[in-house]
């Protein structure tokens, strides 16, 4: 009984660490952001300051963040807006229909993910610089939609895997029309499902930075764009870089506080339910 | 005159059955060919083209000559081809060993550990660039934190990215961070999934632990942690994000991945040609070493369930 004891104690201390470990570069780069520049570059570091918030304000006059930040959030959502509407009734179908041909298909699906996205970002590059909409917003959603969709699809199926067999039927018997009873009956069972894909599709083209480094110019620059542009050119003014790091990052922090079972779920079905 | 009636609501059933999967699937695949069939070809066409971007005269056909150059000419397609094995190779070890024992230690639930378990989301979900600013900071040989904790117990600190030596193993450092917490997630997911009885058995039995873990655990665990390692190598041979902040393929090239030689080839070079040669090579390499993987691991990509 004492050994057991001693073993939940040292696994305790070992998960604290493992705890800590994940956290501290984002703790660390918070209290970054509230530092002066002496304090910043003060070695051995303070661990105790006087906070301030001149990086932010210097942020906002200095970087134009708040357009970045829209940018970032219009191409996020319209690229949610296009996953959803393509990805949601074919992954419905892939899941509950049977027909010839699925399996390729499911396999076309999965098999997209192996194809390196450079392999796709040069020959859009070129069709984009043609049709001179490179430095636009809808060059990058189109990016985003292309890297999200089979992903989704992927992970919503797994959401209507969950639905029980019977329903749909018994709504069609009923004199529904296929879709209407998809609409109607089926769509409202898998909302959180749906939800929670967004959400991840929302992340990933608010964290994507290959595609937009490369697409944006200064009109459509999101926010990891504009840090990596800060990071290149200020690398000594960790202050306010900092600062604008922690503020790309709110949007992840407000998503996990809130949708944190969803998250897990969707991003772990995406592996699992193969 | 009912079973005919019958008969008829079924095939009306059926031909509405057929319009929905088509009217369904359609734009779906209409948008996977424009995914994956068009860049593909349009790779094949350019990568027979000598097409340099800033050249005005435009592409010239060339045949297979980049091949050429780039599978018997080019050194750094080779460097940069072991560079993306040695980081995945060492990524996907430490992450599959560390994922799976954080998840063992976890897998018992309770408040403490459920916060723990959500501070691990953190990283993987956290953008990029932001946390890899953080590491460069962190890295920093004069005014990093790494190096003063190390000082603290008198160890003498390193150039860390800076250094060619531990770059690829700094850069491996970060994805570590990043991702361990995907692979903890998955086989948290598969512990949770699995029977009671055989350890309740072992248990009963006097097995050790460690037994367990080998004899019963580690068996059961096996599909899942199976196919979250398939993801994870497919995803870390395409790494970009930490490695273009954290080192940009330097110094030298010696964290440069054939992920980044490609894109630095077509973006920083403008050599179109030879990129899209790369990257048909790259997608072959990928394919090839999944398809190893999956044969090997007794694992069935899609289709199955």
């Amino acid at each position: 009984m004492r050994k057991n004891k001693l073993k939940y104690f040292i696994q305790n201390i070992i998960l604290i660490i493992v705890g800590i470990w994940a956290i501290f570069p984002i703790f660390w780069m918070f209290s970054m952001s509230l530092k002066r520049r002496v304090d910043a570059l003060a070695m051995p570091p303070r661990w105790i300051f006087s906070p301030i918030i001149d990086n932010y304000i210097k942020v906002f006059n200095s970087q134009d963040f708040t357009r970045f930040y829209f940018n970032s959030i219009l191409i996020g959502l319209f690229t949610i807006l296009f996953v959803l509407i393509i990805g949601i009734p074919a992954s419905y179908t892939l899941s509950k229909m049977n027909f010839r041909g699925k399996k390729d298909i499911d396999f076309w699906i999965l098999s997209t993910r192996m194809a390196p996205p450079v392999g796709i970002l040069i020959p859009y590059f070129l069709i984009f610089k043609n049709l001179g909409i490179l430095d636009t917003r809808a060059s990058i959603v189109i990016m985003h939609i292309a890297l999200n969709l089979s992903f989704a699809i992927w992970v919503m199926k797994g959401f209507f895997a969950e639905i029980p067999k019977g329903i749909e039927e018994a709504a069609l018997v009923d004199g529904c029309s296929h879709w209407r009873a998809f609409i109607r009956i089926i769509l409202p069972l898998v909302a959180p499902g749906l939800v929670a894909t967004a959400i991840i599709v929302f992340l990933f083209s608010w964290n994507e930075l290959l595609f937009a480094v490369t697409l944006a110019g200064n009109a459509s620059k999101t926010v990891p764009v504009a840090l990596y542009n800060f990071v290149s050119y200020e690398e000594i003014d960790w202050g306010p870089l900092s600062a604008s790091a922690m503020l790309a990052l709110i949007p992840v922090l407000v998503f996990i506080s809130f949708v944190q079972k969803q998250l897990i779920k969707g991003l772990t079905l995406g592996a699992i339910s193969k | 005159m009912a079973p005919k009636t019958h008969m008829k609501k079924n095939n009306t059933l059926n031909l509405e059955n057929k319009k929905f999967i088509v009217t369904s699937l359609a734009p779906a695949l209409i948008s996977l060919i424009l995914i994956t069939v068009v860049p593909f070809a349009i790779n094949i066409i350019n990568s027979l083209r000598n097409y340099y971007l800033a050249d005005p005269k435009g592409p010239t056909f060339v045949g297979l000559e980049n091949f050429k150059q780039i599978l018997f000419n080019d050194a750094n397609f080779w460097h940069s081809l072991w560079i993306t094995l040695l980081f995945t190779a060492g990524c996907i070890l430490i992450e599959f060993w560390l994922g799976l024992y954080i998840a063992g230690l976890l897998s018992s639930g309770g408040t403490f550990r459920n916060i723990i378990r959500s501070l691990l989301i953190l990283p993987m979900a956290a953008t990029p660039v932001a946390v890899s600013f953080t590491w460069k900071i962190m890295y920093s040989p004069s005014l990093g934190i790494i190096n003063y904790f190390l000082k603290l117990f008198n160890i003498n600190g390193a150039a860390w990215v800076g250094d060619p030596k531990i770059a690829l193993l700094s850069v491996i450092l970060v994805d570590v961070w990043q991702w361990t917490p995907f692979m903890m997630l998955i086989m948290l997911a598969g512990y949770m999934s699995l029977p009671t009885e055989p350890f309740e058995a072992a248990t009963v039995d006097g097995a050790k632990d460690w037994h367990i873990f080998r004899y019963i655990t580690l068996p059961l665990i096996k599909p899942v942690a199976l196919t979250a390692l398939l993801f994870r190598v497919i995803d870390s041979l395409k790494t970009f994000d930490i490695i273009f902040v954290l080192t940009r393929g330097g110094p030298g090239n010696t964290t440069e991945t054939l992920n980044l030689y490609t894109y630095l080839k077509g973006f920083s070079y403008l050599r179109i040609g030879e990129a899209s040669a790369l990257a048909i090579i790259f997608l072959l390499i990928v394919i090839a070493i999944s398809q190893i993987y999956l044969k090997y691991a007794g694992l069935e990509f899609g289709g199955s369930n």
